[in-house]
């Protein structure tokens, strides 16, 4: 009797403990070892046939004779590219709607807006993209803060990668100004904040003199104006047209902020002053325009990347979803090689120069020690349009498999039935 | 000594006679040439005299006084076709005053000084099918051009080539009657929806099989329909969703009409129809997902792979730009479908010959056979590969980029 | 050691040190060749508005600006010449009223003084139509339909760098009278965001939409300014700010009034708040020229001719941008009151040479009209100096004609920003060209 007891206890002990291993038994190796067949750096040369060394997440080593620890679990990828994840510096898909009404509203953060289950999401991380920052749109002047996510995780905080990043300001005139009525607003809110932090000083210093407590806090509205003011935000200024580059950089230089513009495709027509601001710039997913020229009449085609690239200006590139081609971050790439620019610094403009923009480059952006093990696997060269992300790995884990895609299954298998019953008469 | 000096001056004289009548000679030299009739050849060369390829292979012997463009390593292929082309027309392409106008011509308002044209040229595409728009049922005849010449008559490879059915919603735009206004407005005529679109495809039909047979004076509207049911003039019908592609083909099917399909993104739900029924399709512009389909978000799914399942079942599969200037280029769509399952031989045959033979111009454009028109594309590269860029595009014998 | 091997070794020493000086030296004139850049335009004719026209001179042109003007001057080595022998040179044209910046938006506040116009204009813009008309500068209006739009800006058509192309961004206040500023939109500032201490307010209904509603608020707002200017309080409030320099006559106030009444409130309104006042517009300027006179304000004349515009003689309507009189021009002339002409619509600015011809068919002389578009304008702006005539020290704006202004058929052959060429007669004439080639074929289609 006793015996069959401790026997049942000593089971279901075995049992529990064995069911809690395999509910906590994580998907996250500790030590990962991946070989490739080619790895594309982006921070030095490509490396064929080499190996990258990954511990709790992060690149421990990469190169042609790494040695690999006996506990590692090895991914074998020697048929397949693995590069960095890429990055997009600024996108305003992802929410229900990225302009709220009302111009002035500096204080509402994409973070309440975005969307963890649209479609946008999905798509980005098959295409490869594994960090985004989401802004507001181009039609609010003061549009809001914005969120660094990875298109992967079901709530916004599993998404979240860094809060609060960016502001964005936008020199398209709202609906009821005009185009200089919509810079001096912003002058005079840039004007009436002075005045209230100077008041706001005043009280402070009030308080103190009166060795009174002093709890007022900064309204919240006006905090991350402030923010910006002492630097602790980057300013995201879109410029509409050529003629408000002139502006941005009048606001940047008038309050010494960080700032990176965003430029519409007429902007290309400044590249000589933006190249002189060395202010970095992230460009509008069209990248060719046509213009008839006055004085002969042809159609000139003008290859937007190609001019910003001769005035020595570093960029990245923007894409847009409703679009063919123009979708893809390496479309855009492609696009540009295309026209004469390097592969190497094009590959850049996808990858380390918008983690730079952004200010994640101490993890992402690039294959080197000591970066977060977020690559992806591709089928062939990232420009080839053959080529398909087969794998994506986000901080060592792998968060996506093509093979497993149901919904990209979907839409390129045919359906079941083919053959249609035939209509009757 | 005097006879040799009249030979002599004979000679000169016969000379300056032939001279100016012997045609200039071009050769392209190549490092590959895709004839897409045939197989590739390496390091080849095109000889053109006039306009027409007269001679195409290697070891070919280029004659002295031949004008040589040396392509050095690129790859050579014939012009492209688009076979659903932006209008490079002056105005507007919708007539207003009737929702079935079968003999406008969109000829008579092509302009040879259109933007598109000059933009068109420098995406490869040498032959383009234009028709009117997509706002009328029968909205008329379109006409296949080149982008060269300096008048219309210069531009057209075959006038009146088809007649131009849109069955989708395109024609009910703007159709609501307004409450509390009267229904006399002329503009409130047009169908208002697609019942009303199949009725009146059906009773023009109908009325043209019966002038046909009843033998009255001539309309000239019932004429031209006569001519497509007598498989005269080729008829096309834009179509996007499958129930429409069904509809289209059971009336192609009672009055015995030969279709030939536009659009069709749900084309992949019917192949097994359309190969049986050897029916060509013209695939437009590629949407990602149905929120971007146009204007009346016909079509809840999408098939990525709609042209490569369409080929796979056997379908006569032509790609073009669908009518939008700009926006798409079809060597890209060709690229891209091949990413998204087409084969890539049947792919290059899409911008190609296939269009060409579904517009019934194949004697002349489409691949690089001898006594064809010298519609050549000179590439730096693989066509399906994205970073490749266009060097050259040569038409009718001549360097127009 | 042999003394004379030491005296080579030295002297050789020296003459091996000298070498870089040397080489140096040879460089120095070239250098300071290109940095400075100059440039002679050899006129037929030089007419500099400042002064007497000059047959057979030359204008002397250096890094820019113009070093001289006359008949004996030495051309420098290593100077670009420009040959104009048998044509006509005359100052930069200057347009003293455009609405380049914002031809159609404008804010929805009635009163905003504060927005500045060259926030507007398009740097990069294509002006090549003005250009080849001739003008070089133009005043930039802030918005048309508000009573107190902003102030006007003063850019240049072309040049190296937008900053050098900004010559003044506050040129004068802008202040609407008339049918124009009537019906602003309601405004609608609900806090933002709102809460239960500061709920959603409806939308706010503006004045003015009537001419008293247009002058009380004036009154009301320049009233306010005063008071702002006496007290001086620590908040900046960034509209009554911009109005200072108005009431302390720093800078003009430009009033833009059609009807005579409109002119004459226009310049009551002035004189009671001790205003520098430029009557924008003045179309019906002549019906009162008594008054304009007394009140010493110059006058910018817009709309003075529009090529194709019927003018209606009847009387009995009220025509809302009033009764136009094609003698206005010179009528004010005779009068001594100073004006500048101003094409009547933007696409007209490359014609403003033609409107200015127009007036000296109504009776204006040439030289007047001359000067209206060129050296009055730039006294209005307050531009005088840098443009408006060819005088030293001024910017090498130069217009290079084929014959002299006013005649019919003259074409400008180059325009000239900075000294620099920014519009030049296309080679060979190509309207003569495309002509000719239309004529060949259509007889070889016949």
């Amino acid at each position: 009797m006793k015996s069959r007891f401790h026997i049942t206890f000593v089971l279901m002990f075995l049992i529990a403990f064995d069911i809690s291993t395999i509910t906590y038994a994580s998907p996250v190796r500790k030590k990962l070892a991946v070989e490739a067949g080619r790895i594309i750096t982006i921070a030095g040369k490509e490396i064929k046939n080499g190996v990258i060394l990954i511990e709790d997440g992060t690149i421990k080593a990469v190169g042609t004779d790494v040695g690999i620890p006996w506990d590692a679990f090895v991914i074998e990828a020697k048929d397949k590219v693995v590069m960095p994840g890429f990055v997009i510096a600024h996108t305003s898909d992802g929410l229900d709607r990225a302009n709220e009404n009302m111009p002035e509203v500096p204080f509402i953060s994409t973070f309440d807006s975005i969307d963890p289950i649209s479609t946008f999401f999905k798509d980005s991380l098959r295409d490869g993209v594994v960090a985004m920052l989401v802004l507001p749109g181009n039609n609010t002047l003061l549009g809001g803060t914005g969120t660094i996510v990875k298109p992967y995780g079901r709530t916004v905080e599993a998404m979240l990668i860094k809060r609060y990043t960016g502001l964005k300001i936008s020199l398209r005139p709202s609906r009821n100004t005009s185009r200089m009525g919509h810079m001096q607003r912003f002058r005079r809110y840039v004007s009436d904040l002075k005045d209230y932090l100077e008041e706001y000083e005043q009280r402070k210093a009030d308080a103190k003199e009166e060795k009174k407590p002093f709890d007022e806090e900064i309204d919240v509205t006006k905090q991350s104006m402030v923010d910006l003011m002492n630097k602790k935000l980057t300013a995201f200024i879109y410029c509409d047209r050529a003629a408000d580059v002139p502006k941005a950089i009048e606001i940047q230089k008038t309050h010494e902020l960080n700032t990176v513009l965003v430029l519409g495709p007429d902007c290309y027509k400044a590249a000589g002053l933006i190249a002189k601001s060395k202010l970095p710039v992230i460009l509008d997913s069209e990248l060719i325009i046509w213009e008839t020229n006055e004085q002969t009449n042809e159609e000139e085609m003008k290859v937007i990347p190609m001019i910003f690239h001769k005035a020595g200006v570093k960029f990245a590139f923007q894409t847009d979803t409703s679009q063919y081609g123009r979708r893809y971050l390496w479309y855009q790439v492609a696009t540009v090689v295309k026209y004469g620019m390097k592969r190497e610094e094009a590959l850049k403009s996808i990858t380390l120069y918008p983690a730079q923009f952004i200010g994640v480059d101490n993890r992402l952006g690039s294959i080197e020690t000591g970066k977060e093990a977020t690559l992806i696997f591709l089928t062939g060269d990232p420009l080839d349009a053959q080529s398909w992300v087969d794998q994506v790995m986000i901080a060592g884990e792998i968060v996506y498999e093509r093979a497993k895609d149901e919904r990209l299954k979907k839409l390129l298998e045919p359906p079941l039935v083919i053959q249609e019953p035939k209509d009757t008469d | 000594m005097r006879i040799y000096v009249i030979l002599l001056t004979f000679l000169l004289l016969v000379s300056a006679f032939v001279a100016p009548g012997r045609a200039e000679v071009t050769a392209v030299k190549a490092g590959r040439i895709l004839t897409i009739s045939g197989e590739p050849i390496t390091d080849g060369v095109i000889l053109i005299e006039d306009g027409k390829i007269v001679e195409i292979g290697t070891g070919i012997e280029i004659p002295e006084d031949a004008v040589v463009i040396d392509a050095g390593k690129s790859v050579v292929m014939p012009g492209l076709v688009d076979a659903s082309a932006a209008a490079p027309v002056r105005g507007d392409l919708n007539e207003q005053s009737s929702e079935i106008t079968p003999t406008f011509r969109i000829s008579d308002a092509l302009d040879p000084q259109s933007k598109a044209l000059k933009r068109v040229v420098q995406t490869g595409v040498t032959t383009l099918f234009v028709s009117p728009g997509r706002q009328n049922v029968i909205g008329g005849l379109g006409v296949v051009v080149k982008p060269a010449g300096k008048i219309p008559q210069q531009m057209i490879v075959k006038d009146e080539a088809a007649l131009r059915i849109v069955m989708d919603l395109d024609s009910t735009q703007g159709n609501r009657i307004p409450r509390r206004e009267p229904a006399i407005n002329f503009y409130y005529r047009r169908p208002g929806i697609r019942m009303a679109i199949i009725w009146m495809l059906r009773k023009s039909f109908f009325d043209a099989q019966q002038q046909a047979d009843s033998e009255q004076t001539e309309d000239p509207n019932m004429a031209i329909l006569s001519a497509t049911l007598k498989d005269e003039i080729p008829i096309h019908v834009n179509a996007r969703r499958a129930i429409v592609i069904r509809a289209a083909l059971k009336v192609a099917d009672e009055y015995g009409l030969k279709l030939i399909l536009q659009e069709c993104t749900e084309g992949y739900k019917v192949a097994g129809q359309l190969a049986e029924g050897k029916i060509p399709v013209v695939l437009g512009p590629f949407y990602y997902y149905p929120g971007n389909m146009g204007q009346y978000r016909e079509g809840r799914k999408v098939n990525w792979n709609n042209a490569g399942i369409l080929a796979e079942a056997g379908v006569k599969v032509a790609l073009s730009s669908g009518g939008q200037s700009g926006a798409i280029d079809i060597l890209t769509a060709a690229t891209f479908a091949v990413r998204h399952g087409m084969d890539r031989d049947e792919s290059l045959k899409a911008i190609t010959i296939t269009p060409a033979e579904i517009l019934g111009v194949a004697d002349r454009v489409g691949s690089l056979e001898k006594g064809k028109d010298a519609d050549i594309v000179v590439l730096s590269g693989d066509p399906l590969n994205v970073t490749t860029c266009i060097e050259k595009v040569i038409l009718n014998g001549k360097t127009v980029y | 050691m042999n003394i004379r091997y030491r005296h080579f070794s030295i002297r050789r020493k020296f003459y091996t040190a000298a070498i870089p000086f040397l080489a140096a030296a040879m460089f120095v004139p070239t250098v300071t060749a290109e940095e400075t850049s100059v440039i002679a335009v050899k006129a037929g004719t030089i007419y500099p508005v400042s002064s007497a026209p000059i047959q057979d001179g030359i204008v002397l042109i250096r890094d820019g600006k113009i070093e001289a003007v006359g008949k004996d001057i030495v051309i420098p080595e290593g100077a670009e010449v420009i040959d104009a022998k048998d044509k006509v040179v005359i100052p930069g044209l200057i347009d003293a009223f455009t609405t380049l910046a914002e031809p159609t938006m404008d804010d929805e506040d009635s009163v905003t003084p504060d927005i500045r116009a060259v926030d507007a204009f398009n740097f990069y813009g294509e002006y090549r139509r003005m250009l080849a008309g001739g003008v070089t500068t133009v005043y930039v209006s802030p918005g048309q339909r508000r009573l107190v739009s902003g102030l006007g800006s003063v850019v240049k058509l072309a040049g190296d760098s937008v900053a050098k192309r900004r010559l003044k961004d506050r040129s004068a206040l802008r202040i609407t009278i008339g049918e124009l500023p009537k019906n602003p939109p309601a405004l609608w500032n609900p806090p933002v965001p709102p809460d239960p201490c500061h709920p959603m307010v409806p939308q706010e209904k503006q004045l003015p939409t009537t001419r008293m509603g247009e002058l009380a608020v004036l009154r009301n707002v320049f009233g306010q300014a005063q008071q702002y200017l006496n007290e001086r309080p620590r908040k900046i409030d960034w509209k009554m700010e911009s109005l200072l320099p108005v009431l302390t006559r720093k800078l003009p106030v430009r009033i833009n009034c059609h009807n005579a009444q409109d002119i004459r409130s226009a310049i009551l309104f002035s004189e009671v708040f001790n205003l520098r006042l430029i009557i924008e517009g003045g179309t019906e300027a002549y019906n009162i020229i008594n008054q304009i006179k007394w009140s010493d304000a110059p006058v910018v004349v817009t709309g003075a001719f529009e090529p194709g515009r019927q003018y209606s003689k009847d009387d009995t309507r009220d025509i809302m941008l009033g009764r136009v009189n094609p003698a206005n021009a010179k009528l004010l002339a005779e009068a001594g009151i100073k004006f500048a002409l101003s094409a009547p619509s933007d696409q007209a600015i490359g014609d403003l040479q033609f409107v200015a011809g127009y007036a000296v068919s109504q009776g204006l002389s040439p030289e007047e009209a001359l000067k209206a578009i060129t050296i009055t304008p730039a006294e209005i702006l307050g531009i005088t100096e840098r443009a408006g005539s060819i005088e030293k020290g001024k910017d090498a704006d130069l217009v290079i004609l084929t014959s002299e202004p006013f005649d019919v058929q003259a074409v400008v052959d180059k325009t000239l920003i900075d000294g620099k060429v920014v519009y030049t007669r296309s080679e060979g004439e190509p309207e003569k060209e495309h002509a000719e080639k239309s004529r060949q074929f259509v007889q070889a289609k016949s």
